[in-house]
């Protein structure tokens, strides 16, 4: 179960660079071709300080150098039970390679439905670029299944 | 996309779908490394079988990504101003995602013309992966 005292729990504040070369393999992973999302030069022609990362990029930096098992099991995630539930992105600026990212992850929320066999964490991740202006704002649900 | 380019949407258009290669182990295996999402639950089958799965499963946020290329077809990424989804059932290996939108309504919210877009995401069985929206500036 995860343990609702979590609630309001704020991480470590996460300072990142946006690595242009682990930016470019994500897009090719997921098939891109706009080459804003791939050559450097292009995207600079197109306006961008660098290559754009795409929209749900935000989520992979809130991953970077940290594992799953580790920042949530002390909150009692069962990696085995995990689901993604849900997943949202407010935008107010964009990322690009290059970019120093701060990253603020907070729980604001855990709760059971169905007779506890659903159990719910909501996050909320705020990142900032170093004028701390708000870039995105991501909220994540994290649904374990308990059979 | 200049503004003018994307004033040719109404309430009611349906978007033009997008369909990706079915997806492959290798295709999750390189997803694991390039989003930072290690679950085992997507690359071990010994893992998801110990955890009562017949066989690993895709990333939700593969198809999210897949959905947000949708997106990115339809506007320059700068004029999204929100995107959401929930992930309605697991993504087998092998699905072929199908990205499907709708404009949902046209506002006027302070001084920007918003587009709100219901999107969805189907696999080649017509089962509900992704259900979702996104609210673009126009």
């Amino acid at each position: 179960m995860f343990n609702s005292e979590f609630i309001g729990h704020c991480f470590p504040t996460k300072i990142l660079n946006v690595e242009e070369g682990k930016l470019k393999f994500f897009s090719q992973t997921i098939g891109e071709t706009n080459p804003i999302y791939l050559d450097k030069g292009a995207a600079i022609d197109r306006g961008y300080r660098s290559i754009l990362a795409p929209p749900t990029y935000s989520f992979s930096l809130t991953l970077e150098g940290e594992s799953l098992k580790d920042k949530y099991e002390p909150i009692g995630l069962e990696l085995g039970k995990l689901l993604h539930g849900a997943q949202s992105f407010e935008y107010f600026g964009e990322i690009c390679a290059g970019d120093t990212v701060i990253i603020d992850a907070k729980i604001v929320d855990i709760f059971q439905k169905k007779g506890g066999a659903l159990d719910f964490c909501i996050e909320e991740m705020v990142v900032k670029n170093v004028k701390r202006e708000t870039l995105a704002v991501l909220t994540q649900t994290f649904i374990m299944r308990h059979k | 996309m200049s503004s003018s380019e994307n004033s040719k949407f109404c309430s009611g258009d349906i978007l033009e779908p997008m369909t990706h290669n079915p997806i492959s182990r290798t295709t999750l295996a390189l997803f694991a490394g390039a989003s930072g999402d290690h679950n085992p639950i997507h690359i071990d089958i010994d893992f998801a079988k110990s955890v009562g799965m017949d066989d690993v499963f895709a990333h939700g946020m593969l198809g999210m990504a897949y959905l947000g290329r949708f997106l990115t077809s339809i506007t320059d990424q700068r004029n999204i101003r929100s995107y959401n989804v929930r992930f309605s059932s697991i993504t087998q290996v092998g699905a072929e995602l199908k990205c499907t939108g709708k404009v949902k309504e046209i506002t006027d919210n302070n001084s920007e013309r918003l587009m709100k877009i219901e999107l969805l995401v189907t696999d080649q069985n017509n089962d509900v992966k992704l259900v979702g929206d996104a609210v673009i500036a126009l």
